[in-house]
């Protein structure tokens, strides 16, 4: 079943601007879903601490490839925060250096995401809207300009 | 300037341990970028000079690794500069925020920051 799905600017700095998804009139943004997750989990605190931080540096240094692990598919822009040293993924699309959607993500507790039903899913949702926006682009309905996705405004995506 | 209150909220309540950890991961993968380029050295030449496959350089120079002080031994001899440089008095990291490389005889190279962002921090 397809999804109600927007895009949403949740933050933004002189050079970047953070988006995420929400579904079916939710809300809350999928990245924010993800900080309500670890907020109180302690086991993981430190983890969770290291990505907000991570997204911090994005914001002030700018969104550089080499920032980002590739974690979907050769086709796909789907990306992967990591943290080497935690377990905890955060998963996104990083559309340029000005630009970043950001997912939901979880704690990785098997060797591929793929064999994580959760994690797979969240890596399904951003692989979907990877395809809805390359659509956009190429029929003029969405553009980049500068750190400013344009034609999102109000618009309801199915995916 | 748009800012998300439940963001803001988590990155107040990061410590400075993760803070100034985070900062060195990616200020490490900044200088190692920065050396490749500079060298012309492609990843697969570092792998090669370091004694490792290409995966593993891969994990040293995207997203923000945990490096160990024999790795940055390794890949600063095989870059011919040293990642970091540590003095015996103190450490500190141009670049970053709150670090003054001036201020001491030994320091973390990093790149600077190209903008600066949430000065409420």
């Amino acid at each position: 079943m397809k999804k109600k799905t927007t895009l949403e600017l949740v933050e933004q700095s002189d050079i970047v601007s953070i988006y995420s998804i929400s579904f079916d009139m939710d809300r809350m943004t999928e990245f924010e879903h993800f900080m309500q997750k670890f907020e109180s989990e302690a086991s993981y605190n430190r983890d969770f601490q290291k990505i907000i931080y991570a997204l911090h540096l994005i914001l002030e240094k700018g969104a550089l490839e080499r920032y980002f692990r590739p974690e979907g598919s050769i086709n796909d822009g789907v990306c992967a925060l990591p943290i080497e040293s935690g377990r905890i993924r955060l998963y996104c699309l990083r559309i340029s250096d000005q630009i970043v959607i950001i997912g939901n993500g979880g704690i990785k507790r098997t060797r591929t995401y793929q064999d994580n039903k959760e994690l797979y899913g969240y890596v399904l949702d951003l692989q979907k809207f990877d395809h809805i926006i390359e659509k956009g682009l190429k029929d003029g309905t969405i553009s980049f300009e500068g750190r400013t996705i344009q034609g999102i405004d109000d618009k309801i995506f199915m995916i | 300037m748009k800012h998300n209150a439940l963001f803001q909220a988590q990155l107040a309540k990061v410590s400075p341990q993760v803070k100034k950890e985070t900062e060195w991961s990616a200020g490490i993968v900044d200088n190692i970028d920065r050396l490749l380029k500079q060298k012309g050295m492609t990843q697969r030449e570092l792998a090669a000079l370091v004694g490792c496959n290409e995966t593993q350089i891969v994990r040293w120079t995207r997203g923000f690794p945990n490096f160990t002080l024999s790795t940055l031994a390794k890949l600063s001899v095989a870059l011919g500069e040293d990642l970091v440089s540590v003095g015996t008095d103190m450490v500190s990291g141009a670049g970053v925020k709150g670090y003054d490389k001036q201020e001491s005889s030994s320091c973390v190279y990093f790149s600077e920051p190209e903008a600066v962002y949430g000065k409420n921090q």
